[in-house]
């Protein structure tokens, strides 16, 4: 049943689950762990529909890229789902297996660990059943970009499409208003006691659960934890430990733009780093997208193409076709877009002011930074694919300076894909939590969402979340039924 | 020519900075069998479209 806790306040007194955040990894996680017998609590600090007081609690500085924390998430039942464009695209085995090179581990699993999800997350992301998830142009020849692969969801809303289940499903309580503004954690028997909620006029109470779940999107997972006073003073979250470092996003570099050949298609490419391009140039992954103007599409290539293609094939002198191009400023016929991997580092990251939001917790700062190894991703795949695109003979690419000369600063947009503030890792050194998605030095507190992400890869992450999701339902069941009996 | 850096084996790059000529790092593959690339005004081309023979 749904309850607006501004109005009723009558949480159970205990639950098995609670699990803070009703967005896709919540709401996955709730209906399956009632689904299993449990009582589950699923908390949302925001109401049904969008509200302006509750998306002012997403409020947050920035001191590095900016990355627009208070516009790409949003706060209301079904979360950053009720804008959530649908691309689907799972990781690959080698997301797993590669180590960054930036001294800093890979996932501590195997993608066979969370593969077997894959059907049930594109169940419930409305993918089309048994079918693969598709190309729609071929790969570059010479082994280095590959065509991607992805499908479209319609795009799922979590909050419409499990109304019923959300209000139906025995032994789930979700209430809407309901505020986390702390954790209660007990250093001697290492366990989180009790999640702090309140209503919008500070009116404040303790729930109690045996497992708890912060699934509340990768800023606000490692807030919680930040702003804990019990976990900081216990030791689970430490100023030089990991909580709230490693954000990533991926880049959407202004690539550049593009002339293509005379009868070539003008429906969009989008192309893929392969697995060989990844470990030649030691990069990350990265998805190009081509895609031909509007206007172009409609009314055809301007005369300054045609000139340039003209003065590109005819047999001039090259001082004269160099100053021809040197000068040519015209747009092309397309730009490049990209989804582009960005390698965990620990100075992106998130911290908390001491000013307080309006229901007490510590408001955030984000410096969403880019490395060395970044700007070598974005220089490899941009120099590559332009020089593959003209030996496919498909046409000409112009980069922009700051992709190919890393000394200019580079212009870029966020995919709005937040990762990795509570990465997973084999030991606490390298980590938040462990490969079971629970935070080390806890006994009862998991998370679940991207923020758990070791590395992002140049996947949509939605889907993914939803694979770490279900294996978490799946573990917490059955370690809860082995303790019950 | 003015403004113009060696970049190796085929490839040069124009109108641009020492430092970007590093845009060639990349030719370890695929540019090496049709003799490099040259890089314009950020225009990637293969540099046989700016030899006085060209094909």
């Amino acid at each position: 049943m749904i309850k607006d806790y501004q109005s009723q306040k009558t949480l159970g007194g205990s639950y098995d689950f609670c699990i803070l955040g009703a967005g896709p990894a919540g709401i996955t996680l709730a209906l399956r762990l009632a689904e299993a017998g449990w009582r589950v609590l699923l908390a949302e600090g925001g109401g049904r529909e969008y509200s302006a007081h509750s998306q002012a609690l997403y409020h947050c500085t920035s001191s590095g890229l900016e990355m627009y924390a208070g516009e790409t998430r949003l706060r209301f039942l079904g979360g950053t789902s009720n804008h959530w464009a649908g691309r689907c695209r799972p990781f690959d085995a080698s997301d797993f297996a590669a180590k960054p090179p930036v001294g800093l581990p890979g996932w501590p699993i195997s993608y066979a660990d969370i593969e077997r999800y894959l059907p049930q997350a594109r169940a419930i992301v409305d993918l089309p059943e048994g079918e693969d998830f598709k190309a729609i142009n071929p790969g570059l020849d010479g082994g280095e970009f590959d065509a991607d692969r992805f499908l479209l969801s319609t795009p799922t809303r979590f909050a419409q499409k499990y109304a019923k289940a959300l209000e139906d499903t025995p032994g789930l309580d979700v209430f809407i208003n309901c505020n986390c503004v702390d954790l209660e954690f007990d250093q001697g028997s290492g366990r989180v006691t009790a999640a702090v909620v309140s209503d919008y006029d500070l009116r404040r109470e303790r729930v109690q659960a045996k497992q708890f779940i912060l699934a509340m999107g990768a800023l606000e997972n490692a807030r919680q934890l930040l702003n804990s006073a019990s976990l900081r003073a216990a030791g689970v979250v430490t100023g030089d430990g990991l909580v709230g470092r490693c954000f990533m996003d991926h880049m959407n570099v202004e690539m550049g733009t593009f002339i293509l050949k005379s009868g070539e298609s003008t429906t969009t490419r989008q192309y893929y780093t392969s697995d060989a391009f990844v470990s030649e140039y030691q990069s990350g992954k990265g998805n190009v997208t081509a895609t031909v103007l509007d206007a172009v599409q409609a009314y055809g290539r301007t005369a300054e193409v045609k000139r340039f293609l003209e003065n590109l094939a005819c047999d001039t002198g090259m001082a004269s076709k160099i100053d021809f191009i040197a000068s040519f400023s015209c747009p092309g016929d397309g730009l490049l877009s990209t989804l582009i991997e960005q390698f965990p580092n620990r100075d992106s990251r998130l911290t908390l002011h001491e000013q307080k939001d309006a229901l007490g917790v510590a408001t955030l700062n984000m410096h969403w930074a880019l490395s060395d190894a970044d700007r070598h991703t974005i220089k490899c795949i941009g120099t590559e694919l332009a020089k593959q695109f003209a030996e496919a003979d498909l046409g000409f690419v112009k980069l922009n300076p700051f992709v190919y000369d890393t000394e200019q600063p580079l212009k870029l947009e966020p995919h709005a894909h937040h990762m990795g503030t509570t990465r997973m890792a084999a030991s606490p050194e390298h980590g938040v939590v462990d490969e079971q998605c629970k935070v080390f030095g806890t006994a009862n507190l998991h998370i679940a969402g991207s923020s758990i992400f070791a590395t992002g890869g140049a996947a949509n992450p939605t889907m993914p979340l939803l694979q770490f999701a279900l294996r978490l339902a799946d573990h917490l069941n059955q370690q809860m039924k082995a303790t019950t009996a | 020519m003015r403004n113009t850096v060696l970049l190796g084996a085929g490839a040069w790059l124009f109108g641009a900075s020492v430092g970007a000529a590093q845009a060639g790092e990349g030719e370890r593959k695929g540019a090496q069998g049709k003799g490099g690339f040259v890089v314009v005004n950020g225009w990637v081309l293969p540099s046989r479209y700016l030899r006085d023979n060209q094909p």
